[in-house]
């Protein structure tokens, strides 16, 4: 279903185009005459409802929302053709600013791939230092989601201390890397700092305070009568229906499907640690509050395990000339919100094709589903609880004759792909 | 004697107004601790409101309309007069009348704001203050005949000097609950929720505008602090009544700090439970069921 081209009608429904001259007195009584139960209304992309550059138009009958269609493209930066561009040094850093929240994800990705083409071993300590990173963004994300998700449904109070316990990781994030949001820690076969034991100590006291708070949190979400209201049976995805979507990361995983890139095709040392899967049976978006929630706890208990395996020997020196093999390579990791696919295209050191695939590309497609016959009041509680990132997920967009499309790579192969 | 005037009680009238501002900037400021921010200064809502008094008209085809233009200035009128009979500057018997008239006036003023704003968010906004205020404003109305039946005074300015919580718990209960609907805080601010309708009935209002309605809505948070002092505290006399507010200030902030939102449904069937809770004390003062 596509949105109608005329958007006078839609901005303003409930008045008829060229009703009213500019200037003409606008009586009550017209006014009145209007129909009020039926009209659309836009949702983003600024609302305070999502905060990412999106447009879902909502048809309203009353409270009830009859129809919804999601408007794309406000954010496409051509990621993947400015890749073609870089070589793969310079490529390393261009990747991580797909996302602002999963940077790290994307640049892990895009090494795990690299490294997979030049057949290299890595030391374990590179590996150790790679997940520790990745886990302190699984846990900034999860906080910061929370804490977005509480806003939407009111709890101003539980979004500012989860900002407080988020900052305690940015923290981290200044301590061993230098940066707090675009890590820059990754390189070709290494990483570029060491971790050694203030660093250790720092860490792990940082994790105390948020352990000690994330108790809190999961009992509030689970015993607050106000937020059980809202959350517990809102949203529901069922295990077929998050198979039909193929629904990847925490959503599948509170739908009761047992994926997860860390058990299922383990990258660095994921195999060597010791952590559960955590999976809720309800499908609601209380259950992917939960686990979210349940998820920092395995993040911290890998952390801890890291610090343990970690040793005094020193990183190797990471070269600025790298050489690569002529070749087609992939990698995947666990983002914070699921299943992050890279394919790259290697010829003469250089990208030729990139193909980025983000886990919010599968949460697009389940969320005019989801709203269909709920209120309004329960938009926020189910866009949030999606944890949608389009940001990262905006992929193709034509221009032609000042029409603006956004299309799948499906779409794009059937329209314009002919020969 | 309808009129009663004195010099103390018009210049408290007349310096309402400011107070509402204080209010809510210790309000605002209470909020932010308890949320671990540091917040805004207590003076912010006078900044804010310099600035939009000096911001230009804006001129939309929404101006067009009368009722777009005016409903913000009566609004504020009538919020402000609404402390006539508590302050005892109007004065005759069944005043109370009165005051269920001008607070159901208030409400359907902002209403009406929202509804000749013409979009689409403050309709959908001021269509649910409706059914929220028809609930709450007859909650509101038994309340205060409770309080009359039980004290047996016919005159506001003659109640005063009794401490009611601990007499009518049902009625102080229904009445917290309520005055977070009207205050617009949560659990019950379904109607300013900006996440599903972003401002509301202010959405599409700018400068002198949206301070008047702004303004209103923080003198309408101040009398419905003065009413639960006046009621259930006991009125001592206007200093302290204006020191104690800011207890009331940090309770505010305290019920709007540690709970989220309902939706619109669910709001109303907690006024309806509420009402049920209400009547049942409205029927214990009628039987003379008082035990302690």
């Amino acid at each position: 279903m596509s949105p109608s081209s005329n958007r006078q009608t839609i901005w303003i429904p409930h008045l008829p185009e060229n009703q009213y001259e500019v200037g003409e007195r606008r009586s009550f009584i017209k006014f009145s005459e209007t129909k009020m139960h039926d009209y659309k209304i836009p949702i983003g992309p600024q609302s305070p409802t999502m905060k990412e550059p999106i447009c879902i138009r909502i048809k309203l009958d009353g409270n009830k929302i009859k129809d919804s269609w999601i408007k794309l493209g406000y954010i496409h930066r051509g990621i993947e053709k400015i890749l073609e561009t870089k070589n793969i040094n310079q490529a390393l850093y261009t990747v991580e600013h797909i996302c602002g929240i999963c940077s790290y994800a994307h640049s892990a990705c895009f090494t795990l791939a690299m490294e997979k083409l030049m057949d290299f071993k890595k030391q374990q300590k590179v590996k150790l230092i790679r997940m520790i990173i990745a886990e302190l963004e699984r846990i900034h994300s999860h906080l910061l989601w929370f804490g977005f998700s509480m806003h939407e449904i009111g709890f101003e109070t539980l979004f500012n201390y989860a900002m407080r316990e988020r900052e305690y990781v940015l923290e981290c994030f200044e301590k061993l890397t230098g940066n707090r949001v675009h890590h820059g820690i990754n390189k070709l076969q290494t990483v570029r700092y060491d971790i050694d034991l203030k660093h250790k100590e720092f860490v792990i006291s940082r994790l105390k305070k948020i352990e000690n708070m994330l108790n809190f949190y999961i009992k509030t979400t689970q015993t607050n009568k106000v937020i059980l209201s809202r959350l517990q049976g809102n949203g529901i995805i069922t295990r077929n229906m998050a198979k039909h979507f193929s629904l990847v990361g925490p959503m599948a995983r509170a739908s009761n499907i047992k994926i997860d890139v860390r058990k299922d095709n383990p990258y660095e040392a994921y195999e060597q640690m010791d952590f559960q899967m955590i999976t809720r049976t309800q499908g609601d978006a209380l259950a992917r509050t939960l686990v979210r929630l349940d998820e920092i706890n395995e993040s911290i208990k890998i952390i801890k395990q890291c610090f343990v395996k970690i040793t005094d020997k020193p990183i190797p020196k990471f070269e600025t000339n790298v050489k690569l093999n002529n070749g087609e390579t992939f990698a995947r990791v666990e983002a914070p919100r699921g299943e992050n696919f890279h394919f790259y295209k290697i010829q003469n050191n250089k990208i030729t094709r990139a193909k980025v695939r983000t886990p919010t590309f599968a949460y697009i497609s389940i969320l005019t589903h989801l709203l269909k016959d709920k209120e309004i009041g329960d938009v926020p509680v189910i866009v949030s609880s999606l944890d949608p990132c389009f940001g990262c997920m905006e992929r193709m967009i034509i221009v032609k004759d000042n029409k603006k499309e956004v299309l799948t790579e499906d779409d794009f192969r059937s329209k314009y792909c002919k020969d | 004697m309808i009129l009663d005037l004195s010099i103390a009680k018009i210049s408290v009238f007349i310096l309402l107004p400011i107070f509402a501002l204080i209010f809510e900037g210790i309000r605002r400021k209470s909020f932010a601790r308890m949320q671990h921010r540091i917040g805004p200064p207590i003076h912010q809502p006078f900044l804010d409101m310099i600035k939009l008094f000096n911001k230009k008209k804006s001129n939309t085809l929404g101006t067009e309309n009368v009722f777009f233009r005016i409903s913000p200035y009566l609004d504020f009128i009538v919020c402000w007069i609404l402390f006539l009979p508590i302050l005892g500057i109007l004065n005759f018997n069944y005043d109370f009348i009165l005051l269920i008239y001008l607070l159901v006036l208030s409400g359907g003023l902002s209403i009406l704001a929202g509804l000749s704003s013409n979009n689409p968010f403050s309709i959908i906004s001021s269509i649910r203050d409706m059914i929220m205020m028809i609930c709450y404003e007859i909650i509101f109305a038994i309340i205060l005949i409770i309080v009359m039946l039980f004290t047996n005074v016919i005159n506001l300015s003659n109640l005063g000097g009794i401490f009611l919580a601990y007499r009518l718990p049902l009625a102080l209960i229904g009445f917290l609950y309520i005055m977070t609907a009207i205050v617009r805080i949560t659990p019950l601010d379904t109607v300013s929720a900006h996440t599903e309708v972003l401002e509301g009935e202010d959405t599409e209002f700018s400068g002198k505008g949206l301070a008047y309605l702004l303004w209103s809505a923080y003198l309408k948070d101040l009398f419905m602090a003065y009413m639960l002092l006046f009621l259930f505290i006991g009125y001592f006399n206007w200093y302290y009544l204006f020191l104690l507010s800011f207890i009331v200030a940090l309770i505010i902030a305290f019920i709007r700090a540690s709970t989220c939102r309902y939706k619109v449904t669910q709001a109303f069937k907690r006024l309806l439970y509420i009402l049920v809770i209400v009547l049942i004390e409205f029927v214990r003062i009628r039987k003379g069921w008082i035990w302690w």
